[in-house]
This record gives C-alpha cells, sequence and structure tokens, in this order.
C-alpha cells in the first residue's frame, strides 16, 4: 500500500564530533502580516520616521577653551538675538553664489539693516534632512564664530532659510593663496610675500591652537589673500576642538594611563574646488586633502592627530611656496593618498633642497613634515616663531649688508680722497725733503723695524684669542644644539613608550611593536638614557604578548582537522610564561609575582595562569595567582576549579559577582563545562563586550549555542560573525559561520563560507565535509560527493565525512555503496550514533526492517535523547504493521523533542492506521502547525476528517442500508476499509468509484488506483476478513483487477519519466522502488507466489515486473 | 534613491574596496544615517555622544582603509551586510567604550548586554530601511502622478498625524469605503517599495526577502 510522504531523517557531520545537522531548518515565507506592516509605515510615515528634523535648539554649542589673557565669553549661538526664519530672509538679500562645496553653497548676500556686503554660507538642499551634516555645519559657524582673530574670516550671523541653516560671514575680496601660487611661473617668484602670508596663516593658527581648535585641513584653497593684504584662514568645516588641556597634556598624562586625545576625519564636508595634486578634500573617504595630510590623517590613525596635524600642513603650504607644488604629486588621487598614508616624502625633500632657499628655511620646512608627528613643531605657536624669527633674521641680515655695502662705499671714497691728498702732498714735498729724507731713512728703518715686530705679535695673540673664542663659542652652540636635540629625542622616546604601554594594554601587539620600533631607533640616538628600563620592560611585555596571541591563535586553528586539545594549549602557553619569567615551574613563586606585578600585561598573564590552572604545577600556580591576584571571589573560584567542585563552581557562577570580572577572568568562568550553558553565555557575553576583539572568545561564545538547533540559532550566527570581523583570516571562524548559516537554511552564503575556509587551508578536512553536506542539502549530489572523498582523501579517518558520503550516495539511490560507507563510519567512530541512525534508514529502504531496528535501538542506546532515532525506530515498526510500539515510539519522540514536526505527523498515520481518527486529526493539525509547508499532513487532515464523517456509514454500507451516492463516499468508504482490513470490499468500493469518475484514478498525487490494486491483490490472496471465503473465479478476477490497475499506473509513470523533469523521475523512482517491496503485492510479486498462477497470467505479471525493473534502471541517478 | 534593478549594496560595496571614490561617498551617505543614529541611541545620556562624529567616521575609515574589513567584505567573504556592518560598529563603538574615562566626565551608560544593543541596531537599521522605502515610494508617486501622490499623503496623515481613515475622507470630501481602498493600494506600493529597498541591501530570493521584511518589521514592533 502507499505510504503517506515518509522523509527520512537526513543527518549530516559537522567539523566537530556532535555538531551533526538536523534537517534544514524551514521557514514561512508567507506574505508580511497586516499588522507588522502598519509597523513598519509608522517607523516609515509617522512623526519620528526617518532622520529627525535638525532643530539648532537642540544642538550643544560649541565652546572653545579660553586662550591665556582672554576674558571669559560666553558664546551662545542661539541667544533670542538670533533672528528668526522669516527675519533671516528679510534681512538678507541675496545675490548669487560665489563657490560650491561638498555640504553648503557660498552666495554673495547683502545685509540690509546694516548696509554691508556678505558672505552667506548655506547648507546644500540635499542635506537639509540630514541631521549629521546640519550640525557639522553649525558647529562649522560655532567655531569660526568663536575664533575671533585677523587671520580667521569672522562669522557674523546663523539662523535658517526654511529648514536650511546658514550663516553669514565677512565678504573676502581677493583671491586664494592657492590661486596666487598657480598664477606664478617661477617658484622662486615673489617668495618674501608668500611667506609674509605663511607667517599670517600660521599666527591665525596659532591663535586656534591656543583656543584647542585644530583645523585639518590647511591647504592654500583655504587661505584668502584679501585686497588690503589681509590673509585669513577659511572653511573650518573640518576643525575639531580638542578636549581642555589638548593633547600635549594628555600626552603628559599618558604615563598616568590616561588616552590621547582622539581626532578623526569626517565623512561628509564642504570642499575646495582649486588646486591639482589630489588637492580636492574628498567626501566620503579618508578626510582631509591627501596633498596636505599628515600620514597619521591619511591613514586614519586618529590616535596620532593633534595640533601637529596642523603643523604638517602648515609645512605643506610652506612646500609649495618654495618648490611650486605640494608635498605629495600623483597621477591620480589614489597614487596620492597612497604616498600621504605611508608618508613619502622623498620627492618633496629632493624639491625642498633643490629650491635655492636658505637652509633654515628649508630646514624649519621639513620638520614640519616630519612623518612622525613627534618630530614636528609641537604647534602653529613654534611655526610662527621659528618664522618670524626667520623673516627676521633675513630683514636683519639684509639691513646689516645695506649698512656694510654704505660704510664700505663710504670709506671707500675716504680713502681714494686720502689717497689723492697724500699723493699731491707727497708729490710737492718729494723734491724738497729728499735730502732730509735719505738722511733720516736709517733711522727711521731701525725704528719702524722695531715698532712692526711689536705690532705683528700683537695682531697675532689677538687672532689667536678671536679664533679659541670663536671656537668655544661654535662648541658651546654645538653643545646646546646637542643637547636641545637629546631633550627632543627623550621626549619623543617617553611619548612613543607611553604610547607602546597602551596598545599593550588594549592587547594591541601589532601597533606596540610599532611603536616600540620606532621608540628603539629614537633611543639609539641618545637623550633617553632614562627611558632605558622602561624600554627593556615594554620589549620583554611585547614578546609576552606576542607569544600570548600566538597560542591564542593556535586553540583557534584547527590542525589535522581539529581544534588543538586543551592540555596541548596549556603546554604552550606555560611555555609562553617561561620565556617571560613568569612561570612558577621554573621560577619561583617570588620571581614570577615580582614579573606578574611589574607587567603592562599584567591582567592578560594573570589570565593564562588561570587557563594553566588545572594543568600545572597546581599548587605552585595557585600560589602565584593568590600573590598577583588576591580576590576572595577569583579565589574562591580557582578552589572550585582545583577540587573539581562543580556544584561550588556553578553557585560561584550564578553570583552577581561573576558579571563583574576582568574580562579574562569572565572568559575562563565563561569557559568552564561545569557551568549552565545559559550562565555561559551571559559571562562571556560580558567578556566580550569588555574585550571585542578577542576571537577565543567569540568562538567560544558561538559554540554556546549548539548547532541543528532553533533556540540560539541568530545568536550563534551573530558571534561567528563577530568572529569573521575580529579575524578574517581565521579558518575555524569560516567554517563555524558555514555551520551557523547552513543552521539558518542559508545555503548559499554557508557554501561561500566553507570555499572561503578551503581557500585559506586547502587540507581541512572539516571544510571539505561540510562544503559537501550543504551541497548535498542544495541537491547537487555529485559535487557533494566529490568533497567528501576529498575529505576523506585528506583525513581517512574521519568518520562524519564517511557518513555524510554515505547520505550522498543514498540520494543518489545507490544504497549498497551508502551503507558500506555508514558501516565504514561505525567503525572508525564506533560510537556515532547518527551513523547507527543513517545506516538504519538505508536498511530500512532496502526493506531490511529487523536490521534497520537493531541499528536505531543502538542509536538510541548511545544517545537515548536522540529524538530522531526513536522516530525512525517507529516507522520501522509501523511498516511491520507493531502500530502499537510504533505509537510508543513516536510519543517518545515527541516527548523528547516536542517541536518535530515529522514525529507528530507520523504519529498522525499510526493513529489513522488503527482508525483512531481523532486523535489523528490533532497530530496532523500539531504537526502542520510545526511545519506550515508539509502538505502530506494537510492531506492526511483532510482524509482524517472525511473519515470521521463516514465513521458510522460502513457498517451501514456492509448491511446495505446505505448506498454512496458521491466518489467522495465511495473513496473515503474504501479508506475506511482499509483499516478495518476489508480489503474485498475496499476493492469493490475503488471500482465503483473509478466507473463513476476515472479522474481519481488518474491523479498520481493521491495514487487510489495502486491502493485498489493493492486491496485486490490482498483478497485475491484472501487477506482481509472480508475474503476469507472468496472462490477462485473471484481471485482470479481480482487478480486479474489489479494487474489491470497497475498496468494503468504504470503507464502513467512511463509519461512522467519521458518528461524528463528531476522531480517527476525521482517521484517515479520512488513510488516504483516502493512497488517492488510492497508486501501488500506480495501475491502477484514474489517469484514463489507468481509460480503458483496459471502459466499466462504468470507470464503478464513477470512481464509487468520487468517493466517496472525496465523504468527503474531508465531512472536511476546518473 | 534606490540604484539600477541589477545593482545590489555588495555591487557598490565590491566598487568602494576597490576605491572607488563615488561608491565610497555614496556608501557613506547610504549608511551614515544608520551609524549615526545607532551610536546616538547607544550612547544616549553618556559623554560619548559628544564622540559619535568620531566614531562615525572611524567606522568608514575601518571600512574604507585597505586592508580593512570592506575590503574583506567586498571579496565575497562575509555574507549579510546588515551584520557586516553591525560588527564593525560595534567594535569601534567597544573601542571608544574601552577607553579609559576623561577626567571630569561620567562612565559611558550603554546598554547592559549585547543582545541589547543588537536589537537596538536592528530597529535602528530598520527604521533606516522604512524610511528608504517611503521615500522610494514618494519617489515613484512623483513619477505616477496625482493619484499615487494622494496615497502617500493618505499614509502620512494616518501615520504621522494619526488621522482614522474616516476623519481624512471627510477631509477629503470622499467616501470612507473608496479612501479605505486607496488606503489598502498605498499599503501595498509601501510593502513593494519596502521589498525593494531590503533587495538592494539584502539580495536574495523572493522568500528571502520577505523574511528579511517580516524580520525588520519584527524588530520595530
Amino acid at each position: 500500500m502507499n505510504e503517506p510522504h515518509e522523509p527520512d531523517e537526513t543527518l549530516a557531520a559537522a567539523a566537530r564530533p556532535g555538531s551533526a545537522a538536523a534537517p534544514d531548518a524551514t521557514i514561512d515565507h508567507g506574505p508580511l502580516l497586516t499588522d507588522s506592516l502598519e509597523v513598519g509605515l509608522a517607523a516609515a510615515f509617522g512623526k519620528h520616521s526617518g532622520p529627525p528634523r535638525s532643530n539648532l535648539g537642540a544642538l550643544r554649542p560649541v565652546l572653545l577653551k579660553e586662550a591665556e589673557g582672554e576674558s571669559a565669553l560666553v558664546v551662545r549661538p542661539m541667544s533670542d538675538a538670533m533672528p528668526t526664519r522669516d527675519e533671516a530672509g528679510d534681512r538678507y538679500q541675496l545675490s548669487g553664489e560665489i563657490a560650491r562645496g561638498g555640504m553648503g553653497a557660498v552666495l554673495r548676500g547683502r545685509d540690509v539693516d546694516l548696509g554691508r556686503d556678505l558672505a552667506v554660507k548655506v547648507l546644500l538642499e540635499k542635506y537639509a534632512h540630514r541631521p549629521d551634516v546640519a550640525r557639522r555645519f553649525i558647529e562649522e559657524a560655532q567655531i569660526g564664530g568663536q575664533l575671533q582673530h585677523p587671520g580667521v574670516v569672522p562669522i557674523y550671523d546663523i539662523g535658517r532659510f526654511g529648514d536650511r541653516p546658514f550663516f553669514t560671514m565677512k565678504l573676502v575680496k581677493g583671491e586664494t593663496l592657492a590661486a596666487i601660487l598657480s598664477g606664478r611661473t617661477d617658484p622662486s617668484a615673489d617668495r618674501p610675500r608668500l611667506l609674509s602670508i605663511a607667517l599670517q596663516v600660521s599666527q591665525a593658527m596659532a591663535y586656534a591652537h591656543a583656543k584647542g581648535v585644530i583645523h585639518r585641513d590647511l591647504k592654500p584653497a583655504n587661505i584668502m589673500v584679501g585686497a588690503f593684504g589681509e590673509v585669513q584662514v577659511m572653511d573650518w568645516g573640518l576643525a575639531k576642538v580638542l578636549a581642555e588641556g589638548g593633547v600635549h597634556d594628555e600626552e603628559r598624562a599618558s604615563r598616568a594611563h590616561q588616552t590621547s586625545e582622539e581626532t578623526t576625519i569626517r565623512t561628509a564636508r564642504s570642499t575646495g574646488s582649486y588646486g591639482s595634486f589630489g588637492t580636492d578634500t574628498e567626501v566620503g573617504s579618508i578626510l582631509g586633502t591627501p596633498a596636505y595630510m599628515p600620514p597619521e590623517q591619511a591613514s586614519g590613525d586618529i590616535a596620532l592627530l593633534d595640533r601637529r596635524a596642523d603643523v604638517f600642513g602648515l609645512g605643506a603650504i610652506l612646500c609649495e611656496v618654495l618648490t611650486g607644488k605640494p608635498p605629495y604629486v600623483g597621477r591620480s588621487s589614489e597614487e596620492v593618498r597612497r604616498k600621504a598614508a605611508n608618508g613619502d616624502l622623498k620627492d618633496a625633500l629632493e624639491r625642498l633642497d633643490a629650491c635655492g632657499a636658505d637652509g633654515e628655511l628649508i630646514a624649519l620646512t621639513k620638520r614640519c613634515l616630519a612623518p612622525e608627528a613627534v618630530d614636528r613643531h609641537r604647534d602653529a605657536q613654534e611655526v610662527a616663531d621659528g618664522l618670524s624669527d626667520y623673516l627676521a633674521g633675513v630683514q636683519e641680515r639684509l639691513q646689516t649688508a645695506e649698512r656694510e655695502r654704505a660704510v664700505a662705499v663710504a670709506r671707500a671714497e675716504e680713502e681714494v680722497k686720502t689717497r689723492l691728498v697724500a699723493e699731491e702732498k707727497a708729490a710737492e714735498q718729494r723734491k724738497r725733503r729728499r735730502v732730509q729724507t735719505q738722511l733720516a731713512a736709517a733711522v727711521a728703518a731701525l725704528v719702524l723695524g722695531g715698532l712692526s715686530v711689536a705690532w705683528w705679535q700683537n695682531v697675532q695673540a689677538n687672532a689667536r684669542r678671536e679664533t679659541d673664542l670663536r671656537r668655544q663659542l661654535a662648541d658651546e652652540q654645538r653643545a646646546v644644539a646637542e643637547n636641545a636635540r637629546l631633550a627632543r629625542n627623550g621626549e619623543a622616546v617617553s611619548s612613543l613608550l607611553a604610547q607602546c604601554e597602551d596598545a599593550l594594554k588594549a592587547g594591541d601587539a601589532a601597533k606596540a611593536a610599532v611603536v616600540l620600533e620606532a621608540a628603539k631607533k629614537r633611543s639609539s640616538e641618545g637623550g633617553a638614557e632614562k627611558e632605558s628600563d622602561w624600554l627593556k620592560r615594554l620589549d620583554a611585555d611585547l614578546a609576552l604578548v606576542r607569544d600570548l596571541d600566538a597560542v591564542d591563535q593556535f586553540r583557534c586553528t584547527p590542525a589535522e582537522n581539529k581544534l588543538p586539545d586543551s592540555a596541548i594549549v596549556a603546554t604552550r602557553t606555560r611555555e609562553a610564561l617561561k620565556r617571560s619569567g613568569a612561570d612558577p615551574d621554573s621560577a619561583s613563586v617570588d620571581e614570577a609575582a615580582a614579573r606578574v606585578s611589574a607587567s603592562v600585561a599584567r591582567e592578560r598573564m594573570v589570565s593564562a595562569l588561570d587557563r594553566l590552572l588545572p594543568y600545572s604545577k597546581k599548587a605552585e600556580v595557585r600560589a602565584l595567582l593568590r600573590r598577583v591576584d588576591a580576590d576572595p571571589y577569583r579565589d574562591a573560584v580557582r578552589d572550585a576549579v582545583l577540587a573539581n567542585d562543580q556544584a561550588k563552581m556553578v553557585e560561584l557562577a550564578g553570583q552577581k559577582a561573576a558579571l563583574e570580572q576582568p574580562p579574562g577572568f569572565a572568559a575562563f568562568l565563561g569557559d568552564s563545562q561545569a557551568i549552565p550553558v545559559e550562565r555561559r553565555r551571559q559571562l562571556l557575553q560580558a567578556a566580550v563586550v569588555r574585550r571585542p576583539g578577542d576571537l577565543g572568545l567569540l568562538m567560544t561564545l558561538s559554540s554556546c549555542y549548539p548547532p541543528n538547533q532553533k533556540d540560539g540559532a541568530d545568536e550563534r550566527l551573530r558571534w561567528c560573525q563577530a568572529a569573521i570581523a575580529t579575524a578574517p583570516a581565521n579558518v575555524a571562524a569560516h567554517v563555524n559561520l558555514g555551520l551557523a548559516l547552513h543552521d539558518k537554511g542559508r545555503l548559499d552564503e554557508a557554501i561561500a563560507c566553507y570555499r572561503n575556509a578551503i581557500e585559506l587551508d586547502p587540507k581541512l578536512a572539516a571544510a571539505h565535509n561540510n562544503l559537501g553536506h550543504v551541497l548535498r542539502a542544495k541537491g547537487q549530489l555529485a559535487e557533494a560527493i566529490a568533497c567528501c572523498l576529498k575529505a576523506i582523501e585528506l583525513d581517512p579517518k574521519f568518520a562524519h565525512a564517511h557518513n555524510n558520503l554515505g547520505l550522498a550516495l543514498k540520494d543518489k539511490g545507490q544504497l549498497a555503496e551508502a551503507i558500506a560507507c555508514y558501516r565504514k563510519a561505525i567503525a572508525l567512530e564506533p560510537k556515532y550514533a547518527h551513523a547507527h541512525n543513517n545506516l538504519g534508514n538505508a536498511l530500512r529502504a532496502k526493506g531490511q526492517l529487523d536490521e534497520a531496528i537493531t541499528c536505531y535501538r543502538k542509536a538510541i542506546a548511545l544517545e537515548p535523547k536522540y529524538a530522531n532515532a526513536h522516530n525512525n525506530v517507529g516507522n520501522a515498526l509501523r511498516a511491520k504493521g507493531q502500530l502499537d510500539e510504533a505509537i510508543a515510539c513516536y510519543n517518545q519522540a515527541i516527548e523528547l523533542e516536542p517541536d518535530i514536526a515529522l514525529a507528530q505527523y507520523n504519529l498522525g498515520n499510526a493513529l489513522l492506521a488503527k482508525g483512531q481518527v481523532d486523535e489523528a486529526k490533532v497530530r496532523f493539525e500539531a504537526a502542520i502547525e510545526l511545519d506550515p509547508k508539509n502538505a502530506a499532513a494537510r492531506r492526511q487532515l483532510g482524509t482524517a476528517e472525511r473519515l470521521a464523517v463516514l465513521r458510522d456509514k460502513l457498517t451501514a454500507f456492509q448491511n446495505g442500508t446505505f448506498t454512496p451516492s458521491t466518489n467522495e463516499d465511495r473513496l473515503g468508504l474504501a479508506e475506511w476499509c482499509q483499516i478495518k482490513k476489508l480489503n474485498h470490499t475496499a476493492s469493490r468500493l475503488y471500482a465503483d468509484a473509478f466507473a463513476a469518475d476515472p479522474k481519481p484514478a488518474d491523479d498520481l498525487s493521491v495514487q487510489h488506483r495502486y491502493n485498489a490494486a493493492c486491496h485486490a491483490a490482498l483478497a485475491a490472496a484472501r487477506h482481509g476478513e472480508d475474503a476469507t471465503q472468496l472462490d477462485e473465479a473471484e481471485r482470479t478476477r481480482l487478480r486479474k483487477q489489479a494487474f489491470d490497475w497497475l498496468r494503468a499506473d504504470l503507464a502513467l509513470w512511463t509519461k512522467q519519466l519521458e518528461t524528463g523533469q528531476p522531480a517527476a523521475i525521482a517521484a517515479a523512482r520512488q513510488t516504483l522502488s516502493h512497488w517492488q517491496k510492497d508486501s501488500d503485492l506480495a501475491a502477484v510479486c514474489d517469484a514463489d507466489a507468481l509460480a503458483k498462477l496459471p502459466e499466462t497470467e504468470r507470464r503478464d505479471w513477470e512481464a509487468l515486473w520487468a517493466e517496472v525493473e525496465r523504468l527503474l534502471k531508465a531512472a536511476a541517478p546518473s | 534613491m534606490m540604484a539600477g534593478a541589477e545593482s545590489t549594496c555588495w555591487t557598490m560595496i565590491r566598487a568602494a574596496a576597490a576605491g572607488s571614490p563615488a561608491d565610497r561617498e555614496g556608501l557613506a551617505q547610504r549608511y551614515l544615517g544608520v551609524v549615526r543614529a545607532y551610536l546616538a541611541a547607544r550612547w544616549r545620556g553618556s559623554p560619548l555622544r559628544d564622540e559619535i562624529d568620531d566614531a562615525t567616521q572611524a567606522v568608514f575609515v575601518e571600512c574604507f582603509r585597505q586592508g580593512g574589513v570592506l575590503e574583506v567584505a567586498g571579496a565575497g567573504r562575509v555574507p549579510g551586510f546588515r551584520a557586516f556592518l553591525y560588527g564593525v560598529i560595534r567594535n569601534v563603538a567597544r573601542r571608544f567604550e574601552g577607553r579609559p574615562a576623561r577626567a571630569s566626565g561620567p562612565l559611558p551608560d550603554i546598554a547592559g548586554d549585547d543582545a541589547t544593543q543588537s536589537r537596538l541596531f536592528d530597529r535602528t537599521w530598520a527604521r533606516a530601511i522604512m524610511a528608504e522605502a517611503a521615500q522610494l515610494q514618494r519617489e515613484r508617486a512623483e513619477q505616477r502622478g496625482a493619484d499615487a501622490l494622494q496615497r502617500v499623503e493618505l499614509l502620512l496623515l494616518r501615520f504621522e498625524e494619526g488621522l482614522p481613515i474616516r476623519d481624512i475622507a471627510l477631509r477629503w470630501s470622499a467616501d470612507p469605503a473608496v479612501v479605505h481602498k486607496w488606503y489598502a493600494l498605498a499599503r501595498k506600493e509601501f510593502r513593494s517599495a519596502l521589498l525593494e529597498v531590503i533587495a538592494f541591501h539584502h539580495p536574495g530570493s523572493a522568500a528571502e526577502l520577505e523574511e528579511e521584511a517580516a524580520s525588520l518589521l519584527k524588530a520595530l514592533s
């Protein structure tokens, strides 16, 4: 008889033992519910829908810190004096657009009340409903409005035109520095004037820095040079107000473990339209202008961004003034950005060396452009001072040179006059005194000789003194310069070490290593001797953190197709601690305690020691932990771990204090299998919140949500995704995400995950196996088999791969091969319950019911709560006709897993077969509720309902007091006959029904005709209460009837096969295969039975079964 | 604005990861609101509220930088953009929260557990998607003409002003039964716009879109 649809349980192995997957979760894909759409509409169109309207009044005003010597100012951008929208509209006349940027447009306007021209910057219409952009826009005005300096364009007013905020500012009539620079034909042209502009920019920025504001987008396009020579810094749209004290204070405080100020790059801002070489401010990307950006800004390293970012900008402007180009030049903006991020200044420095400017000016510019922020001037004031000194020096040198030139000219003129006079006098006297001269010559020669010697000696002594003095002075100057350099160097090393310490505390070994390397380099240049101990300590701590990172990575990386054993992980942990001198196994407790206590990574070390506790010299580790981390709660937990006191662990984990532990300890607790899984999840989540980038934590947390279960599937998926985001190259994370996605029915995404895992580790058998499992679920059997075979090739002892290969082969109809695979899996892993269960399914499919039941029972013995195995043994028992035992099995499955729709459905069928129609209805309804897509359950529910109506009519029909008038009644009564084992009556009812209307007979989906043939064959064999007395003629007629009905069905199945459609072929294969095994047809199928039939009849039946066999072969999967 | 039918968020993400400035800008503009809104809700009443701009920027810097998460996502490694974006925001937010508090500020007041934060993000995301669907419906209505625009107006009156259908009918001097029909049609149009928006952010089969829509609506309820 045709059984209602009864899908086998299909199981597949996952990466780890015990993580086999259940049948795919089913999802109701029904239309959106009416009520829930209301919620969406309310969110879409309701008062609080979409982005909230920007409200200037709701914005917290930006208040700048007071510069030294300034009186207190209270800036109230939203004071009562602010014009209303209408007032603003009346007050300002707008006459045209001057410029346009990414965020706002600058319009030319006129203040009617004050009668002055001004510039009006208005937020672009497209951002009118973007509160984030509006807020930045208004902040720009607020910052600009509070920077009262001749070098900053003054802001007059702020308000709104409708929804759009605006602010007014001075209309500067002039041109930008970018325009001036681009108008030069030679980079050396107009240098003094341009340097004077650069000085004024530096002074304006010095003022802004004193107010705690950094600009972050200094470039020639943002410098306006007025018609009267006034210089003003514009576009404060990227400006950032530093926290009180600014970066330097925080740097100083960093040794006291405070963070440094963080400044970032925004995502939408106004952009200049000037310049070239990638000089436009970019929108939606790294912000600022790459051609003028310091490396820390271009690489998005927000932790390093402070006033020195602007110092770099000033240097970049100087660079363009001196060389005609900004520091970074490239063929594309991407190239410029890359150069900026890498601090690739080689070209700029070469250009500066060749620009012909004074060495002092070049040195100043180069220091501004130093790739390391610590090497630059600390703020714009230092740049302004340097530039001012240089320009003053130039001026002084010019004046001195001029003075010296005038003196030299005067002296030369005087000398000429003197010489002429002297020559005239000499000529006159030569004649008169020739004789006296000749007489005096001898005397004079003697006198002059002596004087000359004395004079010469004096000159020599003076020269020596001067040389000595000069040398001494030069030495002193060199010493001062060297001392200054050493002091700067020491300061830089100290700052770098503080950053390294912060990075180590945050567990960021990569960043710590980079910073420490820089510190070492600087330290070798002198001036940092007092930091040498600090540097050594951090070096050792970095080595330790790297070691522990490597252990964590090892812990989360599968090797030989499985995650490493905890004991091996503990050994590696101990080795790492040993290298750092903190292993109590090799060092004394005192020495180890001193090492741990002095370490910046103390918490990490304590955490490692905790994990070591169960595996190492317990007393020593315990003593060490008591010394370095004395805490009553943690002490109690450690004692419970050592005593293996699970009850105590559960009690301690349940305490509130458990959630307040440091992340490392919370992770340690959350990893304990003794604690209930719910509590472990809570503990691990608390730990993840505090240490979000910890891959081990995330993977442990995701594993707290077991696979194959609906509960927690979303959470599991979420944590797996977080693990991937943390460690995109971790293969185990990809495998776990694949499992989670598979559980959610997102097969394509799961496949992508496994393929990623295979790309990362082509030899990971688990990934190949899991990929095969998903492909099988998608019906791609050939690929699935290939994957499983690959997994087996990589790991021949991988029982799950053998099991999965068996499943795929069974799907292909290769039962014998599938059975061999299951047996192999069981041989490799005798306690593999799912393999036993699957072997049972394959044997049942072959009709070996008793062997199948043995397998199911074995699976249940291994896993008593294995609901599907209980369900399957029920199916086998039902097939054997043992309905009561089957019902007990189904009930057991349902008790274990109330949501198992299949067991409800099967129980319904068993109850129906017993005639318990009402109870069956309840079960079918339950099955439909659990799995609304279960069409078979709906059909059976319909059957049960029909049977309930006809319950009392069967007796009347048998008595002859009731004659069915409709086919519905005839077919319903036939089904009752099946239940009551009245095969002869059933075949008669079917015959009547088909005579009245042939359509039901041809409906292969319900298979009435096949069932009718079964009844006829059974009755012919005298099975059934109403068939025991049938004579030979009637039996022959019934066999002929059965033959004709089967023949008719066979013709229809042949047509189905001819369509070539996979679904039709599969259905035909399943049905015809069932025909061959159906015990109801034994009397017309088994060779022994056929041998007893008359020759002609026997040949007909043999021909029919040969045709069935032929069709089955044709329908076999390739 | 919706991109062409063949374009999904992943198309844009891949282009952005490859360095396309336009797509980077587009991506930032499209998701900026969600990121900001989530952070604002997460840090409501906390001093960290002042860091929203910086944190928002850090999210995109994290996405765009070379070898960053967006590049990984663009290579097709991480499915499900919503969950992916949430992961990035959460990591950035936690980085900010993990910094020692400034001397003067109180400790951040953030949601107590990650499940809450995840729901918070889901709600924020759902609101943004609904708003985008409403915008799309408006745009479509502008193309379709006055009747369609009136149906959008009907939704506004119904949900923004909270008017019952009969009051709207009274206001428009129309038969309430007719307005009910318009209302049903407007809802259908919204549903269609919603599925289209979801298809952009969450490409998948029709059934998967329905499922995602149901999940978004559940997050709002």
